[in-house]
């Protein structure tokens, strides 16, 4: 241990010649940084952090047992309550991978209003991260921002599916709802405003000297720790790593749309820092915001042969000819990822040719990213640690599943 | 670069070792011989014409006389995937090597397999359980496991259901001697699972 440890910012830190001991502290599981129920336990030399070791499943529910027990469409519910805030997109995943178990195809509207709404939800998504991420290094005021923003997503995913938060909106084969032209408008606003908004959020947060001096040069993940630890989605990107599973690996419509991936070069700061994880989030967020745009845009009219219009108000939109009970054929398996706000989840599912999937495995990235944690924190301050765990951003519902 | 070429590598490669490939539009894998896992992971990692650098995931299937460990890997730079299957010898010696030393990734991964499949993975550094309490008992994801009846006083939703039951039973006893019949004994009474068994207090 030295003075000049690279974490330690200019601050002197103690030495080995300071008599001082090694304390272990827990941080969490009721912590308001950890972002949920999670328990850290930091090895301390001082205000040192020389090791830490995450402590998940906390709020473990076996959600993989509950879905062989239940049916594909019961499990659906379920998927919104692994990622709690970017629900839409955990169930675009779990719905395409049940539609690819069972061999469904999708008509073009409902393969836009994926886009659509997986897109939104990201938005939404990174609005929260954003905002508590402000939270985590000390600035209240953008949380406050960025609640309003997401408070007008909430409305709109309210009015459509009748959940704030956990909306079961996807339906295996279909939505719940046709959006009428009324919430399309409502939505295109909602950009507008998110985009107009974001400009002043990063003069407020991003190029803040107060923010950067607490978050550059911090967690610095390099490239091939982040390969190797299997680390996806925008920390994956602020690395460096130009990848970006919608674009690479295209699932649903993704590939009829033109955007950017942002991916960091390291200009400012250092690359794979906390705060290059912050920037590619709010770059992410423009980009959504354009391909939304463009699905609106392309998004054609329900032809009623193939998607005909609900009996009644309560049934859900589907496609024509998806039967009412689902049984995918015997030995049949599947491995459906999506790029979700916080990286790639993935779900893996066999049948035995039951009503129930025989198995279900579900990737979450929060639980992939949270394992790399002893890596980027080794060496740096105790209130850095903050900082990092904000910076990776994970959700404990998708950690302990 | 296909499932079917992949396949083709390892089988110039390995020969007998890779057992089945399988080039499916839904999930296509490739099945290895469980003493060539490690080997074969560490080929796929390293050779130029694969570049397996993602470790996506490592998790297991329950098919009752053995476990099949999966492992779906990704390469960002030739932009292919493929998935690696194995065999545990049998359901009691529920054994596979680890892959933690091919990529640090798989480490997390194997911890939550054993926890909640009961799959020991020979070579892991540091195989505790993850999700579950340290002096939890069994495996869940098997498919023999059943809900435990109370841990640490706390009644599981068996016992929360016999003790339900038995409830309903004693009114329906109870009405039925106030309406002046017999009660007769319930098909349900003393074959229970649950009998003798109070929500909240250790057996």
């Amino acid at each position: 241990m030295s003075a000049t440890h690279p974490g330690s910012g200019g601050y002197i830190v103690p030495t080995r010649d300071v008599a001082s001991e090694e304390l272990v502290l827990n941080m969490g599981p009721q912590h308001p940084a950890t972002h949920g129920v999670l328990r850290v336990a930091v090895k301390t030399d001082g205000e040192v952090v020389l090791d830490c070791e995450p402590m998940v499943g906390n709020i473990h529910r076996c959600k993989e047992k509950i879905a062989e027990n239940v049916t594909y469409v019961q499990f659906m519910p379920y998927t919104d309550r692994l990622d709690y805030l970017a629900a839409m997109n955990n169930e675009e995943c779990y719905a395409r991978a049940a539609e690819k178990l069972l061999g469904l195809k999708l008509p073009e509207r409902i393969e836009y209003l994926r886009v659509i709404f997986a897109e939104a939800g990201r938005i939404s998504s990174h609005l929260m991260s954003i905002g508590t991420y402000g939270l985590d290094v000390g600035a209240i005021t953008p949380f406050l921002y960025c609640f309003r923003e997401r408070e007008e997503a909430n409305h709109l995913f309210e009015k459509i599916s009748g959940g704030r938060m956990l909306y079961h909106y996807m339906r295996i084969g279909g939505v719940a709802r046709d959006p009428d032209d009324a919430w399309i408008q409502r939505l295109l606003q909602f950009l507008d405003q998110v985009e107009e908004k974001m400009d002043e959020y990063n003069t407020l947060m991003t190029w803040n000297k107060l923010f950067q001096e607490r978050t550059m040069n911090i967690g610095v993940l390099s490239r091939e720790k982040a390969l190797a630890f299997g680390i996806t989605g925008p920390a994956l990107r602020a690395s460096g790593i130009d990848w970006d599973c919608r674009r690479d690996d295209p699932y649903g419509i993704y590939d009829r749309f033109k955007w950017e991936v942002p991916v960091a070069d390291g200009k400012h700061g250092t690359l794979g820092d906390c705060w290059n994880r912050h920037y590619i989030r709010a770059l992410e967020m423009k980009q959504s915001i354009s391909i939304v745009r463009q699905a609106i845009d392309k998004m054609p009219k329900a032809n009623p042969d193939e998607l005909p219009p609900p009996e009644s108000p309560h049934k859900p939109f589907l496609a024509k000819g998806v039967p009412r009970s689902l049984q995918a054929p015997k030995g049949a398996e599947v491995y459906v990822r999506s790029e979700n706000p916080r990286g790639e989840l993935a779900f893996y599912m066999v049948s035995d040719g039951g009503k129930s999937p025989y198995r279900v495995k579900v990737r979450g990235p929060s639980f992939c990213n949270i394992a790399l944690l002893p890596e980027v924190t080794r060496g740096y301050l105790l209130s850095d640690l903050v900082a990092i765990i904000g910076s990776i951003d994970i959700v404990l519902g998708e950690v302990d599943r | 670069m296909t499932v079917t070429e992949i396949g083709a590598l390892l089988k110039e490669r390995f020969g007998e070792k890779i057992l089945e490939v399988v080039d499916d539009e839904r999930h296509g894998h490739v099945r290895v011989a469980a003493d060539a896992w490690v080997a074969v992971a560490t080929f796929l990692r390293d050779d130029p014409r694969t570049r397996m650098e993602m470790c996506h995931d490592v998790t297991a299937v329950d098919w009752i006389e053995h476990f099949d460990v999966v492992v779906h890997l990704y390469s960002l730079a030739k932009k292919h995937k493929v998935a690696l299957k194995t065999k545990t010898p049998s359901r009691d010696d529920a054994t596979c090597p680890s892959l933690t030393g091919v990529w640090p990734a798989a480490d997390w991964h194997e911890r939550e397999t054993w926890d909640l499949m009961g799959v020991r993975f020979t070579g892991h550094p540091d195989l505790r359980r993850i999700l579950l309490p340290e002096d939890w008992e069994g495996h869940p994801l098997r498919k023999d496991e059943g809900n435990p009846l109370e841990y640490h006083g706390i009644p599981g939703i068996a016992a929360i259901r016999g003790a339900e039951e038995r409830l309903r039973e004693e009114e329906l006893a109870k009405k039925k001697q106030r309406a002046g019949g017999h009660p007769g004994p319930h098909p349900a009474v003393g074959s229970h699972p649950t009998d003798g068994v109070t929500p909240g207090v250790k057996p």
